[in-house]
């Protein structure tokens, strides 16, 4: 009878025991815990600037209407922007002075003479009451249109499908290829993994272009010949990394450089020489996996921050290096 | 009418009880096997994972049946672009942009990297090294364009009833797909439009 009472108590000290495991393996593993990754590989390590590197100063920040934002550029104290199927300027205090409605999805947009939008594979002209004064012949179903500068009575339109910048006329003829692949040159062509390429001109002329593939920025003379170039590839604040970055950048009057990152979203300052100086705007003030920021910069060298992700105009006021 | 009250009486309780337990018991037993082969039959239906959905949380190199686990890095050569620093392959920290073990991220060192052209390499996934465990796809998407990714892989995958790793997935990325089109690649379907039953 005792052997029966104990065998009794042991049975239902093992049930117990079956149940707790059950019921702990339940609650160990039950979805959505947060459980130790084995395998993590952290690069939060990344979203984080040494404050010693930060130069950001932040002034003013512009909060613009929902929409999907794809390009920014400055003239006579105003900002272009162009989003969805729209072309709005915006004055200094936020205020929309001119919206107009586009044909389509635009892709870039630089200001002159006149305006001139880019819509993937083709380019617009408008005059400043947003009118549509002219367009011309696309450049072929691989093209794909990410940035354009204004320069005298010139367009430099950066083809990220094609690889190349062409030099057109006010009327849209084109004056010549920037950038191909060519045995004779030195340069050995662009190199764009995504549609990332950006262009920016200095006061005297000389075209800068970002080669995302090659983690840095090239040079051309006025005629289109290959000038110079400097790259960083690293994984450090100091350098670029991923695939295609720099993605966007713009220059300074003293010809320094204002660049922009994608996937880890980042804003930093380089020298005409290429060297690192600093940070405008770190991983951590953009949305996570947010898109690359547009960049431009005003007459006095303040920093215009186009933030897609968060529909604003982010002001950063310019340093004295 | 008396024998009709006689045969009333025999059939007694103790009958009434054997014939309700033997009914209860046929319906039980009929219900499981209606809800087993109704479990069962998939009607052609595999376990698959939505890579826009997916965490890279580990889960998917520990939770399988099988080890090596079924879940293996796919690559989308479309996405790809076939960068020298690759944040997929390489250690952020890595002392060369090259092949030698310590420069690598994969823990298997189940990509293999081949030069193509000035600048462009090309990788490819070794499934018989890859264990799953995403930390590619982590590099990959944080600082490239996402082209690795991580998908059930038929070849391995015994399509269990209950996938162990679906129980265990933080984010609810599994589901059951037609055996017709049975992976989600990146490029095929944009964000939120992969269908399947859950």
């Amino acid at each position: 009878m005792v052997n029966r009472k104990s065998i009794n108590i042991v049975l239902a000290l093992l049930a117990a025991m079956v149940a707790f495991i059950i019921l702990f393996d339940f609650v160990k593993n039950r979805p959505g815990r947060n459980l130790e990754n084995p395998y993590e590989f952290d690069v939060s390590g990344f979203l984080k600037v040494d404050p010693s590197d930060m130069i950001s100063n932040e002034y003013m920040t512009l909060q613009l209407p929902e929409g999907k934002y794809r390009g920014v550029a400055y003239h006579n104290n105003l900002i272009y922007v162009v989003a969805d199927n729209r072309l709005m300027t915006v004055d200094g205090n936020g205020t929309i002075t001119m919206e107009v409605g586009l044909e389509g999805s635009p892709t870039a947009v630089a200001v002159g003479k006149n305006i001139w939008i880019a819509f993937t594979d083709y380019v617009a002209k408008y005059d400043f009451s947003g009118n549509r004064i002219g367009s011309w012949e696309g450049y072929g179903s691989r093209s794909y249109i990410t940035s354009m500068v204004a320069y005298n009575d010139y367009l430099y339109v950066a083809d990220a499908g094609n690889r190349v910048i062409y030099q057109c006329g006010a009327d849209g003829s084109l004056i010549r290829r920037i950038g191909d692949k060519d045995a004779a040159t030195e340069f050995m062509g662009f190199v764009v993994p995504s549609p990332h390429m950006d262009v920016d001109i200095t006061e005297n002329g000389v075209l800068w272009a970002s080669n995302p593939g090659r983690h840095g920025l090239v040079s051309f003379n006025a005629d289109g010949t290959y000038r110079s170039s400097w790259s960083n590839a690293s994984a450090n604040i100091d350098g670029f990394c991923g695939c295609c970055n720099p993605s966007d950048f713009a220059l300074l009057s003293d010809e320094s450089f204002v660049t922009g990152e994608k996937t880890l979203l980042r804003v930093k300052l380089y020298d005409i020489h290429g060297g690192f100086k600093g940070v405008f705007a770190s991983p951590d003030m953009f949305d996570r996996n947010g898109n690359p920021p547009d960049i431009c910069v005003d007459d006095r060298d303040n920093i215009i921050i186009l933030d897609m992700d968060r529909s604003q105009l982010r002001l950063f006021a310019s340093v004295t290096m | 009418m008396s024998e009709k009250t006689e045969n009333s009486k025999n059939y007694g309780r103790r009958d009434f009880i054997e014939k309700g337990m033997r009914i209860t018991l046929g319906l039980g037993l009929a219900g499981v096997a209606g809800i087993t082969a109704l479990k069962g039959d998939k009607g052609g239906y595999v376990w698959q994972l939505d890579p826009f959905k997916c965490v890279r949380c580990g889960r998917c190199a520990d939770y399988c049946v099988l080890t090596p686990s079924a879940v293996k890095c796919y690559h989308v050569y479309d996405l790809c672009g076939y960068c020298d620093l690759c944040g997929g392959y390489l250690k952020p920290d890595a002392n060369d942009l090259g092949t030698a073990a310590e420069n690598q991220l994969c823990p298997t060192s189940a990509i293999r990297r081949r030069f193509i052209e000035d600048p462009y390499f090309e990788y490819d996934i070794d499934k018989e090294l890859c264990i799953g465990c995403g930390i590619c796809v982590e590099g990959c998407t944080s600082f490239g364009n996402g082209s690795l990714h991580l998908q059930v892989s038929h070849e391995y995958c015994v399509n269990c009833n209950e996938c162990a790793i679906a129980r265990v997935c933080p984010a609810d990325a599994f589901m059951r797909v037609p055996v017709s089109s049975p992976y989600l690649i990146k490029g095929d379907f944009t964000v939120g439009t992969a269908t399947g039953s859950e």
